[in-house]
């Protein structure tokens, strides 16, 4: 007997009564379907199905009773199970099923090793919610200011084909690193020289490409290391217009960074980089989008195809109550809404445009399957950042600590793991806590972010939700319309996902 | 399952991707495949599931 599979989700289309899509969770087939399809298949879930984003399909028909449904044909029965919505699987079966399937795919994941480089923990400005701020504010974090040195990349370059090998690639595999730089501010411009250096260790040692997450208030001092076959994208933030953002990104004088950065944004468009400006927003400061997006009109930075902008929601911290703080659904609406009044507002990504770009790549038949993810970020696979120490961690949001690094790299340039804690970051998956390994978007989500989950939840092997069931289905029937009418969509670009 | 006494186009279903799908041979060929000289892998494959015992489900 077949039953609908626990992993089949509904995306209702806005105004269209009589049609739905269909996405399975593990099996990544998207599909059309009648509205008869669909209400069988909500009458053969063994659970009540969820509800529906649009429309009236809730309630009915009743759970469980397929006798008064009319089952669709057999040609169409044996689709359905062809592309996994049905399944003879029972529910605790197809649980252990995907669970195995991540697990699997988990591992093919580990395969990709991804480097990230802090030279220092320093800083030159003094933003008021930055999650590192206790670094150059309290004398008791002063001994993690100093710069990386030159013997110590050595060391660090030299665990490469150890940790590699780790994760199956062979010695002198030829294959480009992705090195990033991060911070702290690491594109200081007393950080040249070392920046040089360690650009030019990571190419003796085979093809890399670099990118950077920067302030942007020294990038001036760079060039000749910025461009395409150097750092060829560079991560930003703005806070808003010139005069809100100057109340936000203050040097440790208290002047304003607008102006400079946006100098440093002109350099680095006509050198080619690509640029990526990050904008993060609470309540409190949404209302200045669309200036700042009027400003970038202006700047003509919208008219560079190097140039995209993307957002993200401020957590509650500190400094930050949860009183004044979005979600990601929650910010998605916000930008809708202020775009139906100001024009200019197309040029600020909403933070789920990638999801959405996904989506519509396939009903254009410009990529066959989805992005399956079983992380919600490289800290559970294979990302390594090293700061200044020869510290290695997991995720750049708990570094600066020695009781949470996953290794350290030795003299004479070999790597010693702390196994536990390494196991610890790399084993989070949705397989790895029950209410994820039940959740139809757990290969579209990944079980998002752990330390986000740990700071709401307490625990790190748990779910961060942040409305994504919401999110995927409107971005899903979003991108079917547009594909549907035609209209054109801007591919994003982004160096993270937090 | 009976055979359908659905009117034609009352039951429809049109695949957006992948024409040729089928997930119980997309799966076994995944779960079959072998884990390689990825050290994380095969310490995965082992009986007790690898990294995250207390949550694994057999």
């Amino acid at each position: 007997m077949l039953r609908t599979s626990s992993y089949t989700i509904y995306v209702a289309l806005p105004e269209n009564s009589e049609q739905m899509l269909l996405v399975h969770g593990y099996s990544g087939a998207y599909d059309k379907v009648s509205r008869g399809v669909a209400e069988y298949l909500m009458a053969a879930e063994a659970g009540p199905p969820p509800v529906p984003l649009y429309g009236e399909w809730q309630s009915e028909p009743a759970l469980g009773r397929t006798e008064a449904i009319l089952p669709p044909s057999d040609r169409t029965l044996d689709a359905l199970a062809k592309r996994g919505y049905l399944t003879a699987m029972t529910v605790s079966e197809e649980e252990g099923h995907m669970a195995r399937l991540i697990k699997k795919r988990h591992m093919r994941s580990m395969e990709q090793v991804n480097y990230i480089f802090m030279p220092s923990y320093q800083c030159n400005l003094r933003c008021a919610y930055c999650f590192q701020d206790h670094m150059r504010t309290k004398p008791e974090f002063s001994h993690l200011l100093r710069t990386v040195s030159r013997e110590m990349l050595d060391r660090i370059f030299a665990t490469f084909p150890t940790i590699e090998a780790k994760h199956g690639l062979p010695e002198g595999h030829g294959e480009a690193r992705n090195i990033g730089l991060f911070g702290g501010e690491p594109l200081l411009a007393r950080n040249r020289p070392i920046v040089e250096y360690l650009l030019k260790k990571a190419r003796d040692m085979g093809p890399a490409t670099f990118w950077a997450v920067s302030n942007a208030t020294e990038l001036h001092a760079f060039v000749g290391l910025l461009g395409p076959d150097g750092i060829g994208q560079v991560q930003i933030t703005l806070d808003g217009p010139p005069d809100e953002h100057d109340k936000r990104r203050i040097r440790a004088d208290g002047t304003g960074t607008f102006e400079q950065i946006a100098q440093n944004i002109d350099l680095c468009l006509e050198l080619g980089v690509r640029v990526t400006v990050r904008i993060n927003f609470d309540t409190g400061n949404i209302g200045d989008a669309p200036r700042l997006a009027d400003e970038i009109v202006k700047r003509e930075w919208d008219k560079s195809p190097n140039f995209w902008v993307y957002t993200a929601p401020i957590v509650p911290n500190e400094n930050t109550s949860y009183k004044h703080t979005f979600g990601t659904w929650q910010l998605d609406q916000a930008i809708d809404e202020l775009r139906l009044i100001h024009p200019n507002m197309r040029v600020i990504g909403r933070p789920d445009d990638g999801m959405q770009a996904m989506a519509r790549k396939m009903f254009d038949r410009k990529r066959t399957m989805p992005n399956m993810k079983t992380s919600f970020c490289g800290a559970h696979n294979g990302m390594y950042i090293f700061d200044a120490f020869g510290d290695i961690y997991a995720c750049w949001e708990r570094t600066g600590d020695e009781r949470v690094r996953i290794g350290r790299v030795l003299d004479g340039g070999d790597v010693e793991m702390n196994v536990g804690l390494e196991k610890h970051w790399r084993s989070r998956t949705p397989a790895s806590n029950p209410t994820c390994r039940k959740c139809r978007y757990a290969f579209q989500c990944g079980g998002g972010c752990a330390v986000l989950a740990e700071g709401q939840k307490g625990k790190f092997f748990t779910n961060y939700c942040d409305g994504f069931a919401d999110r995927f289905r409107h971005s899903v029937a979003m991108a079917y319309q547009d594909h549907v009418n035609g209209t054109e969509t801007v591919e994003p670009v982004r160096v993270c996902d937090l | 399952m009976s055979d359908s006494t659905n009117p034609p186009g009352k039951d429809e279903i049109e695949a957006l991707n992948a024409d040729d799908l089928n997930v119980q041979e997309l799966d076994d060929a995944l779960l079959e495949e072998a884990a390689g000289g990825n050290e994380y892998a095969r310490e995965a494959n082992m009986a007790c599931g690898g990294f995250s015992c207390t949550n694994h489900i057999c």
